[in-house]
Parts: structure tokens; sequence; C-alpha cells
């Protein structure tokens, strides 16, 4: 019932370089509880107008199958009309990308200065 | 529906009946034993129009008390048979009932009169003779005190009340949820030999009800299509998606819409067509983000040759009776997330007494109470050390290990594995 406890919105960094909207979730588990957080943060970044976007995954070490979703959903509502690119993903998380053949679809970077500066080209 | 938000509508009904206004509705007991107070504390409350009984000692009071409901006593501390002090303790000892409010007379200089009879439980005291409007206002702070009193007790048998509305709607949930459990557990294959081949498998959702599924469908003589299902999220959201992938892929046409005829090879017999049919009819929108991963394969008994594709579900593993581990395929794309899904199919043999197994993420993202997942190595070292075990056995192992893992709490994802083993 109370599954949203771990995502409160003040988890969720989101920053400006150069015109590129970074956001970063604090969540070391990024899991079905995190997940939906994470969309809406994207939701609101992208009716905010912003249509260059990071998701720095850098402080997550775990990601399940939900989370996977959200980072899908983020791709697709920027679509055509933006730039989305991922930073920072490693370990577990990086695996997941690979096993699902998702590094092969989203933007991967090593640090959010590579993925914003990719971007911005 | 619950609502614990009742109105509190009865609670000012009560009010109105012991209003301040109306204190005839009061009744007050006076303990006393000289017949000058006695009369002139009758005088004066009945002036103040309360109700009044008057008793000479503190037995007579406690008798009283036992059959009439009166909740505002003023009692004398000096008296024969149970003084003040011993009428406060023997009230306070009572159990259950509602609350008695004390006030008790004292002589003017008597202050260890007045501290043995606050210790003993009396809630206010009063100086003998008793100044009628100080009298007056605190008979009034006695009835707020047991107006309080009085609402405190109906807002606790309401939420005693709600609570077991609370408790009856989740036994009614839970009850619901073991019958979908049993429903979707119906739907798994009873383990059992093929001819040529066995199948066994292990299956814990991580609440009553989960996303993982699998099935081992024996299609033509010697031909058996297998699949092993992970629905994202959990619980019922994922299970509905769960059953309805079941229920499509166990049909005997599988009927999928595509076209069978034309390609030369059934849909069942074609696990990278049935693979973009189902991609195609599961799109992921916008109001639900809910995918699936997935190993679906064609095994011939005689041959031991297997063809399947894995999308984005965790590789299986071909294990030889000596215990050598292959992790087969290295992923693809999960169903659902995106349009397109590339395809590839994996081609292997099982010779006879390998085993191959197909594991959802719950069993390698399985947790220790320190959070160290148990991980692909271990579950590779496991299949080799069972290889030569039988494989009911086998799993039987796998399970406590599992749960030896989590150290005692339960899972977080579904945990389910399927073995075929070629005889």
């Amino acid at each position: 019932m109370r599954e949203n406890v771990g995502a409160a919105p003040d988890l969720i960094d989101t920053r400006t370089e150069d015109g590129v909207r970074i956001v970063s979730p604090r969540i070391k588990r990024l899991d079905a509880a995190a997940a939906p957080a994470v969309k809406a943060a994207f939701t609101r970044e992208i009716e905010a107008g912003h249509t260059r976007l990071v998701l720095d995954l850098g402080q997550v070490d775990f990601m399940d199958s939900s989370a996977l979703g959200a980072v899908v959903s983020c791709l697709k509502a920027i679509g055509g009309r933006g730039d989305f690119a991922v930073s920072g993903a490693k370990g577990a998380v990086m695996k997941l990308f690979q096993l699902t053949r998702l590094d092969r679809v989203l933007k991967l970077h090593d640090t959010v200065e590579a993925a914003a500066a990719a971007i911005r080209a | 529906m619950i609502d614990l938000q009742q109105s509190d509508s009865d609670d000012d009904a009560g009010l109105a009946l012991v209003a301040p206004d109306d204190p005839a509705a009061t009744h007050v007991l006076v303990a006393e034993d000289d017949p000058m107070m006695q009369q002139f504390m009758q005088v004066v409350l009945e002036g103040l129009g309360y109700r009044v009984t008057v008793v000479a000692d503190g037995r007579a009071a406690l008798a009283l008390l036992e059959r009439e409901p009166i909740n505002l006593v003023i009692t004398d501390f000096m008296m024969p048979h149970v003084d003040g002090a011993e009428f406060c303790r023997r009230v306070r000892a009572r159990r259950g009932g509602r609350y008695t409010y004390i006030i008790l007379l004292t002589g003017r200089q008597d202050s260890e009169a007045l501290i043995e009879g606050m210790e003993a439980g009396a809630d206010d005291f009063l100086n003998k003779p008793p100044d009628v409007h100080e009298l007056h206002v605190r008979l009034e702070a006695g009835e707020r005190v047991l107006r309080l009193e009085r609402q405190l007790e109906r807002r606790n048998r309401k939420l005693i009340a709600a609570n077991e509305r609370l408790r009856q709607a989740y036994r009614l949930i839970e009850r619901d949820l073991e019958a979908a459990a049993l429903a979707q557990r119906r739907l798994l294959p009873p383990p059992r030999d093929l001819g040529g081949l066995r199948f066994d498998w292990l299956f814990v959702p991580s609440s009553h009800v989960g996303g993982d599924t699998h099935n081992v469908l024996p299609r033509v003589a010697g031909r058996t299509a297998f699949f092993q299902i992970d629905v994202s999220g959990h619980g019922v959201p994922a299970a509905l998606l769960s059953v309805t992938l079941q229920r499509l892929l166990a049909a005997d046409s599988l009927d999928l819409g595509g076209d069978a005829a034309a390609a030369g090879r059934a849909l069942w017999d074609d696990p990278c067509r049935l693979l973009a049919e189902l991609n195609r009819r599961f799109q992921t929108t916008d109001d639900d983000s809910t995918y699936f991963t997935m190993v679906y394969g064609v095994v011939d008994h005689a041959t031991g040759e297997v063809v399947l594709t894995q999308a984005g579900h965790p590789s299986p593993l071909l294990v030889s009776p000596e215990g050598a581990v292959q992790v087969i395929g290295t992923g693809g794309l999960p169903v659902g997330l995106l349009p397109d899904i590339a395809c590839e199919e994996l081609r292997f043999r099982l010779e006879p007494g390998a085993r191959l197994l197909l594991h959802s993420d719950g069993v390698v993202e399985c947790t220790d109470p320190l959070g160290v997942l148990f991980g692909e190595e271990r579950l590779m070292a496991f299949a080799a050390e069972t290889a030569s075990l039988k494989l009911e056995r086998a799993l039987g192992d796998l399970a406590e290990r599992l749960k030896t893992w989590r150290g005692g709490s339960g899972y977080d994802d579904d945990v389910s594995v399927l073995v075929l083993e070629k005889s």
C-alpha cells in the first residue's frame, strides 16, 4: 500500500547543463516502487519543454523489470521531438541493458558529461 | 467501502444529553456522614439542578455505584467503614465500565488528607464547608472530563468497528488472492515424462499471484514446445497478463492471427515468427507499460535438437550429464517494449541425460539479508553439482538453497525454474 515510499520526488535531482536537462535518481535500487517517480520526473521535464534529456544512473546499483519499462517509456516519450541519453550504467544495470538488448537502442555513456555532450552535438 | 471518517454526529447527540444547560440529567452521589453537611449538600446541589443521592459512608457509596450508573461523586474524607481515600482506591481498582469522577471534601487545613486522597485517585477536592460557586464550577469541570471520556469511548468503539471492517475486507481480498493463486498454479503443467523427454519445475510467486508462468506443450508426435515467461512488475497486474499469455500459448490451435500456411512452418514451431506476433499484439502503451520477457523453444524428443528464442529473459543453461554448464544465448529485446523486435534463433542439441534449465530473473536476483544477489554463477555451480541427481531432487535442493539464501523472508520477485531433461 505504501509502495511509493522509497520514491519520493526529492530523491530525484534535476539540473540543466548547457541546455541539456540531467535527471539523476539518488536511488540505489530502482525497482517497482521507485519506477513511477522516475517516469513522473521525466514527464514533468518533457512537459516543461525540455527536449534534450540525460538519465543519470550513476547512483543506481540495481534495476528491475518495472524500472526498465520506465526507462523505455522515457525514451518513447521524448521520441522524435528531442534527444535522450543514459549515463553511468554499470554492473547489474549494464547487464540488464545488455540482456534486453537495450544497450543497442539507448545511447549509453559512461559519464553525465559525455552523455550531455553527445546529445548537444 | 470502508470509511474511517464517519461523521461524529451521534457524538453531538450524546453531548446534548449532558449539556451544561441541562444538568438535571446528571446524577451526583454524595458520601457524607455528617447530617448537617448531608442536608446542606442535598439542598445546594438540587438548587444547582442536579439529581442527588446521599449515603452515609464509603461502603454504601460503593454498593450504590454497583447498582446505578453514577459517574460523579462527592465524598467526605473522614467516614466510618470505608473512608474517602479507601473509597477512591476501591473505585479506581474496579475494572471496566465508565470513569467515575471523584471530588474529595476535606477540612480547610488538612493537607495530609488532601494528598492521601489525591494519591488514592480523587480527581479534585473542595474545602468544607464548600462555597456554592466553587462547588458549581468544580462539578462542571468534572462533567467536562466525563463528557470527554464518553466521546473518547465512543470514538474508540467506532475505531474498533472500522478495524473489524478492515479485517473482514482484508480476509476477503486474501481469500480471493488465494483462489487466484490456485487458479494460476493449475495452469502449470504437472511434471511428467513425455517419452524421451522429461520435465519438472519450481514456482514460487513473490505474493499470492505473480507474473511468472511456463508450460511444456507436446504438439505433434515427438515435438514439444516449451516456454517460460516473466511479466514485468508483480502481483495482480502482472498475473493478469501472465494468465492471458499462458492461455494463448497453451491453446491447441495457437491461433495468433499469423499466416501459418504461408511460412510452411506452424506458428508454434517457428519461435521467431511467434515472438514477432506476440510483440505486435502486446505493445506497451502510455497507460500500461507492462511487458514481458520470454524464452520460447521447440525440442525434438528423438534427436534432442532444440530451437529457441530468448526475449530479454535470463539465458537458459545447458547442463551435460557430467555437469558441464553452458550458457545459451546472450539476450534479446523483451516482448512489447519496442515495435521492432530483432529475433535470433538459437539451435543446439540436448544429449541423452542433458538438461535445459530455464529460469526467471527472480532466481539470480534473489538477495540474501545483506543484499547479495544469488547470481548466475551460483546457479551454474548448483546446476553442475546436481547434474547427476534425479531432477525432482535437484529442484528440491535448489528450492532449499534459495530459501536459505533469503534467510527466512519471502521473495521480492517470482522465482521460477523449468527444467527439460532428455532421457
